[in-house]
């Protein structure tokens, strides 16, 4: 059933909520190490990339309670699930199995990174980082271990809770030449994940604000104007997390990420809206998961690269005039 | 070129000057610190030593004041909104005093603003814990103690305020009477009685403060009372009226802060395609000029917008729908303008880019303050559909 969840999910679900809760701190969003350590807990770390759908679906719930909960921190936890999905084009299978085990604790061992002229440089999330996977084209893959990695602080932005680093790959390197398109896809939908659990919570909140606060003599949301807008912004973000939950080819992860991150964006802004002045300040959380939804958006090269990703699809859908659109799948 | 147009253009040349050496990198700089720019800042003095303020840089002539200033507004915000908000001068409080003030009152308020012994503010002070939207809440007592006013309350969210000479504070002699008991007073900060509480932590338009201040058995003369007893003499909501004719007077201009925002995102971006994407990459640089088109759209159309809300303030003509219209265009324009240079700027914005970062957090305001897009929304309905049917 598209997004609709099992006991069992919906039991792990409950869990994630009280593990995230109990890491909370203040309206700017927990520190990165107690995240990092109630998120290990749960044991969904590095199943983004897991063959089974019901496992990789166990990490989408998670992540999208925690991304609620602590996005900010979230960005130097687990980021492994992208850049894992080419772990398997590795000749090294030692280096698999270090990387494979960072994964499990939650660390993030690489990103990916176009484009990027001169040496290997690459912005991650997070205070070190043991392996870096540096995509330089569309299909060439760089990886290298902590040794060749040279990490100097960097300014987070708006990720305020993780802090950053850029990361030079100075020493040996594996180049690969695999599809990266795969592993783009996995590390969109951890992107959706959390940017969904974002809105969701922006959402939440402010629902819970406007049922209370009132103005012209009555709610905020007692105003149907409001209500109703609230409730549009709703549905689109509902549409985004089965998008999401049910995603399982790289072409339905990235296109989930498409549909979320817009969806996000709004209820992110409504979040903020329906506090009116009071959303604008660090009284409330409101803020930070306005700035949350802004800065996840443009990871893994933003909306155009995944529009780039699919052109290239139906481009050679086109060529050989295959029907992609008659297949269809029951979801996890 | 008539002789208004030589003078607003040269006004602002001199504030793409200013915009240039300080709003800018005094703007970013009070965000990465997240505190605002000092009052006592060389920059002030130096604005104020130097006559800047006098000879114009918000042109002080009263003919079409209000163009000049969405015009000079517009290139104040694109150097930087939070910044622009510290130029000295009395601001938002200057409106209700020219607009309530009797002649007495302005010369006393606003004259000393003419002087150049040092820079100063002031200040308005409407919002209320419990009353934004919602102006007729608002819960500030006022009480006449034979020739004074006693004022007690709180007020919160109010823009310069810590570095104000006095605050136009919006009070009630009858919480009972709603609109109708509402009063505007002068209120000097250094009067006993005025408590300054804290500035609030703002996501963004960090380079001024916006602070919560209580009065507790803050005592004023009678005439600091703004337009004296005689004003509100068989008109009660001339109070209520006085402040919405100041929105209606500072609308379009905080409207045209948005313009300003997306049009400095606008030359980021392009900044960045000129650099980035050589002609030969067809693709990205194709889109991103398409986009830059569609921002520029935006850009002039909400232009338009302002100078025509402000063109009828100037004319002395109704323009409460068509300020609206103004403040409801522009800043979603200027946020899909912020996000769009973000998509041209890729990639790089995530990693090298703080700006446009920080223009999102920015414009967010201008969603919010001088009435919020629901707000314009109402003010807007209230016209086309009728004041009996949307309440
Ligand atoms: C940076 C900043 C600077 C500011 N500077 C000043 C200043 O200098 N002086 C000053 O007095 N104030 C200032 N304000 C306060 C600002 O004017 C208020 O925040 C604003 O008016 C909204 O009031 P509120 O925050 O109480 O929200 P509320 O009024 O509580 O609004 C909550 C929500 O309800 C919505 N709403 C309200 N009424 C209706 C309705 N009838 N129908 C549908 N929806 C409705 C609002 O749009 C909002 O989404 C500032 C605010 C900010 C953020």
């Amino acid at each position: 059933m598209h997004g609709v969840l099992s006991d069992e999910l919906e039991e792990l679900r409950r869990a994630a909520v009280a593990a995230a809760a109990s890491c909370a701190a203040g309206t700017n969003g927990p520190p990165t190490e107690p995240v990092r350590a109630a998120y290990a807990a749960l044991g969904t770390a590095g199943l983004l990339t897991d063959p089974d759908p019901v496992a990789r679906l166990a990490a989408v719930v998670v992540l999208e309670v925690f991304g609620g909960a602590a996005a900010g921190a979230m960005l130097a936890v687990d980021q492994p699930g992208p850049a894992c999905g080419a772990l398997d084009a590795i000749p090294d299978a030692g280096l698999v199995a270090r990387l494979r085990a960072a994964a499990a604790r939650g660390e993030v061992i690489g990103v990916a990174v176009v484009e990027e002229p001169g040496d290997l440089v690459a912005w991650v999330p997070g205070t070190s980082v043991p392996a870096a996977l540096v995509q330089l084209a569309p299909g060439v893959l760089t990886v290298a271990e902590a040794p060749a990695l040279e990490a100097t602080p960097a300014p987070a932005g708006a990720a305020e809770a993780s802090g950053g680093v850029e990361v030079r790959v100075a020493g040996p390197r594996y180049r690969l030449e695999v599809d990266t398109f795969p592993a783009r896809s996995v590390a969109r939908l951890w992107v959706a994940a959390l940017a969904v659990g974002v809105g969701a919570a922006a959402l939440d909140y402010a629902v819970a604000y406007g049922r209370e606060r009132v103005v012209f003599g009555q709610p905020v949301l007692a105003h149907q104007a409001n209500a109703h807008d609230v409730a549009a912004v709703w549905a689109r973000l509902d549409a985004a997390r089965v998008a999401v939950r049910s995603a399982v080819t790289p072409w339905a992860m990235t296109q989930a990420y498409l549909e979320a991150m817009p969806a996000v964006l709004d209820a992110a802004d409504w979040g903020v809206q329906l506090l009116g002045g009071h959303g604008y300040v660090d009284d409330h959380p409101a803020q930070r998961w306005y700035r949350e939804a802004h800065l996840l958006r443009l990871l893994v090269g933003g909306a155009d690269m995944a529009v780039d990703d699919l052109s290239d699809r139906v481009a050679d859908e086109c060529a050989a005039s295959t029907d992609e659109l008659a297949g269809w799948e029951l979801g996890a | 070129m008539s002789a208004f147009e030589d003078d607003l253009r040269a006004a602002v040349g001199r504030m793409r000057d200013v915009g240039r050496t300080w709003l800018r990198p005094l703007g970013e700089e009070a965000d990465r610190l997240g505190r605002p720019i000092p009052p006592d800042h060389e920059f002030f003095t130096m604005l104020v030593r130097e006559g800047v303020m006098r000879r114009g840089l918000t042109p002080g002539g009263s003919e079409r004041r209000t163009v000049r200033n969405v015009v000079v507004g517009e290139e104040g915000a694109y150097w930087d909104r939070g910044a622009l908000v510290t130029l000295p001068g009395p601001g938002l409080g200057g409106a209700p005093v020219r607009k309530m003030g009797t002649p007495e009152q302005r010369e006393r308020f606003l004259a000393p603003f003419r002087s150049e012994d040092r820079p100063r503010w002031a200040a308005f002070a409407m919002t209320e814990p419990g009353a934004g939207s919602d102006v007729a809440r608002i819960a500030m007592r006022a009480d006449r103690d034979g020739d004074e006013w006693v004022l007690n309350g709180q007020k919160m969210y109010s823009s310069n305020s810590g570095r104000a000479d006095w605050v136009v504070v919006f009070a009630t002699v009858d919480p009972s009477a709603g609109r109708n008991g509402h009063r505007a007073f002068v209120v000097e900060r250094d009067r006993p009685g005025f408590v300054f509480l804290r500035n609030e932590a703002k996501m963004g338009v960090r380079a001024y403060e916006t602070s919560s201040f209580v009065l507790e058995d803050c005592r004023l003369p009678a005439d600091n009372l703004l337009g004296g007893d005689a004003y509100y003499e068989g008109r009660a909501n001339r109070g209520f009226g006085g402040a919405m004719e100041t929105f209606n007077a500072t609308r379009p201009i905080v409207a045209v802060h948005a313009v300003g925002i997306a049009r400095s995102a606008l030359d980021h971006a392009r900044a960045f395609v000129d650099t980035e994407f050589p002609a030969h990459a067809t693709r990205r640089r194709r889109r991103a000029l398409e986009r830059l088109v569609e921002i520029r759209r935006g850009i002039e159309q909400g232009r338009r917008l302002c100078i025509r809300a402000a063109e009828l303030v100037d004319a002395g003509r109704p323009n409460a729908l068509e300020a609206s219209v103004a403040k409801l265009y522009c800043p979603p324009v200027a946020l899909a303008a912020i996000r769009t240079a973000q998509d041209v700027v890729g990639d790089a914005g995530v990693r090298r880019d703080r700006f446009l970062e920080k223009l999102t957090r920015d414009v967010k305001m201008l969603d919010i303050g001088e009435g919020t897009q629901q707000i314009q929304r109402r003010v807007i309905a209230r016209h086309i559909v009728g004041a009996d049917v949307v309440r």
